[in-house]
C-alpha cells in the first residue's frame, strides 16, 4: 500500500514537473516570438547630428531658386497673383514678364513673396535670384491669366 | 515506466511545434491585402479609363502636331507631347478670335489649352485659343553684372556689361530715356549715378531689333548701395 502511495506521488510529481515545465517554456517562446515581430515592425529613427539637421524642406541653403506657387502651366482667373517660392536667404529677386518687371527681396530663411500682375493670355514669367556674393539662379514658369469660365 | 517516459516527453511534445513558429513580417502580407482591395475597388468602380486628377485647372502652350475628332496633339516648348481630348463642351477660339469649332485647327498653329490634368498626363480640355507664338514671347532676361566701359550715343549712354555667370562673355547695352534706372527699393535713380565703370547692376535687357549684338535695357537696377563711395 505504501509501494503504490509512492508510486502515485512520484508520478504526480513526474506529472506536474511536465506540463509545469512545457507551459513555462511554451510562454518564453511566445515573448521571443514577439519581440522578434517588434523588431522587424519597428522602422529606424534617424537621429540628428549637430551637422545634420532632419528638416529638408524650405532649406535655408539652398543653392537654386524653386516657385511654389503659381504653379508651372497653371490657370488663373485674377490679374494680379503673388510669385512665392524660396531661395537662399536675403538675396534679390528680380521677376520679368513681357511687358513688366518687378522686384523683390528673400527673408532669413530664403522665402519670398512678390506681387506681380499679369497679361491676359499665357504669361512667361522669368525669376532670378541674386545672392550676397552676386551669383545668380534663374528659373521661369508659365502662367495664363483668364476669365473665361473653365 | 512507460507510462514514466509518456510523462517525461510532454514538454517536447509541446515544444516540437512551437520551435518551428518564427516571426514572420506581417506587414508585406498587409501592403499585398491593401492592393488586393485597391484592385478591386478600381475594377468595381466602372471603368478603367483615365480620371481627372488635378484640382485646379492647367493650361499648355504648344504647336498642333495632329488632329483628331475628339482630340488634338501638341508638342510643348519643352518637346514634350500632350493629349488634349475635346468633348462637346470644349470652346474653341480662332485665330478672327470668334468662336469656332476643330476644324478650325491645323497642324503647325500654336494654341493655348486649357483644362483639367487626367492621371495619364492628358488633358481634358475645356478651351483652345488660338495664339501667335510671337505674341506670348517673353524676350527680357536678366543679367547680373559690372559694367567695364561706357560710351555715348546721342546723349544716351551705351555700356558694355561682363555678367557674372560667364565672365567671358560680354553684352553692349543700349539705354534711351524710356530706360527705367532704379535702386534696390526700386526708386527712381539716375544715370550718372548708376551707369559708371566699376558699378554693380543687374539689368534687364532684350535683344535690340536694329543692331546685332546689342541690347536695350528696359531697367537698371544699381546694386551699390548710395552711401558706398564710388570708384
Amino acid at each position: 500500500m505504501i509501494k503504490e502511495i509512492l508510486l502515485a506521488a512520484f508520478v504526480g510529481g513526474i506529472l506536474g514537473l511536465g506540463i509545469t515545465g512545457g507551459y513555462v517554456t511554451l510562454q518564453n517562446k511566445n515573448i521571443s516570438a514577439k519581440d522578434n515581430q517588434k523588431a522587424i515592425v519597428t522602422e529606424p529613427t534617424l537621429i540628428p547630428t549637430q551637422s545634420q539637421s532632419l528638416i529638408t524642406t524650405d532649406n535655408p541653403t539652398i543653392d537654386s531658386i524653386k516657385i511654389d506657387s503659381p504653379e508651372d502651366d497653371s490657370l488663373i482667373s485674377s490679374s494680379k497673383t503673388n510669385i512665392n517660392g524660396v531661395t537662399n536667404p536675403n538675396s534679390h529677386i528680380i521677376i520679368a514678364t513681357s511687358t513688366q518687371s518687378f522686384i523683390g527681396q528673400s527673408d532669413n530663411q530664403g522665402k519670398f513673396s512678390i506681387p506681380v500682375s499679369l497679361e491676359n493670355g499665357l504669361n512667361i514669367i522669368k525669376v532670378s535670384s541674386i545672392n550676397q556674393d552676386n551669383i545668380q539662379k534663374d528659373t521661369q514658369i508659365n502662367v495664363t491669366y483668364s476669365t473665361a469660365k473653365i | 515506466m512507460i507510462v514514466f517516459f509518456l510523462f517525461l516527453s510532454i514538454p517536447f511534445i509541446f515544444l516540437a511545434p512551437v520551435s518551428a513558429q518564427t516571426a514572420t513580417p506581417s506587414t508585406d502580407k498587409v501592403e499585398d491585402v491593401k492592393d488586393i482591395l485597391k484592385q478591386i475597388v478600381k475594377e468595381t468602380s466602372g471603368d478603367n479609363n483615365s480620371k481627372e486628377v488635378s484640382k485646379e485647372p492647367k493650361s499648355f502652350f504648344g504647336t498642333i502636331t495632329q488632329t483628331e475628332t475628339d482630340q488634338i496633339k501638341i508638342t510643348l516648348k519643352n518637346q514634350n507631347n500632350k493629349t488634349l481630348y475635346i468633348t462637346q463642351d470644349t470652346t474653341f477660339v480662332n485665330s478672327k478670335k470668334q468662336k469656332g469649332k476643330i476644324s478650325d485647327f491645323k497642324s503647325g498653329q500654336t494654341i493655348i489649352a486649357m483644362g483639367y490634368l487626367k492621371d495619364d498626363q492628358s488633358l481634358d480640355c475645356r478651351r483652345i485659343v488660338y495664339t501667335e507664338s510671337k505674341a506670348i514671347e517673353n524676350i527680357n532676361q536678366i543679367i547680373t553684372g559690372q559694367i567695364v566701359d561706357i560710351s555715348q550715343s546721342q546723349n544716351s549712354p551705351i555700356f558694355v556689361l561682363i555678367p557674372n555667370k560667364n565672365k567671358n562673355s560680354q553684352y553692349q547695352i543700349k539705354t534711351d530715356a524710356k530706360t527705367e534706372i532704379v535702386d534696390l527699393k526700386n526708386t527712381k535713380s539716375t544715370t550718372a549715378k548708376t551707369i559708371i565703370t566699376g558699378k554693380k547692376i543687374i539689368a534687364i535687357i532684350q535683344p535690340d531689333a536694329k543692331l546685332t549684338n546689342t541690347f536695350y535695357a528696359t531697367k537698371i537696377i544699381n546694386l551699390t548701395a548710395e552711401t558706398t563711395s564710388n570708384p
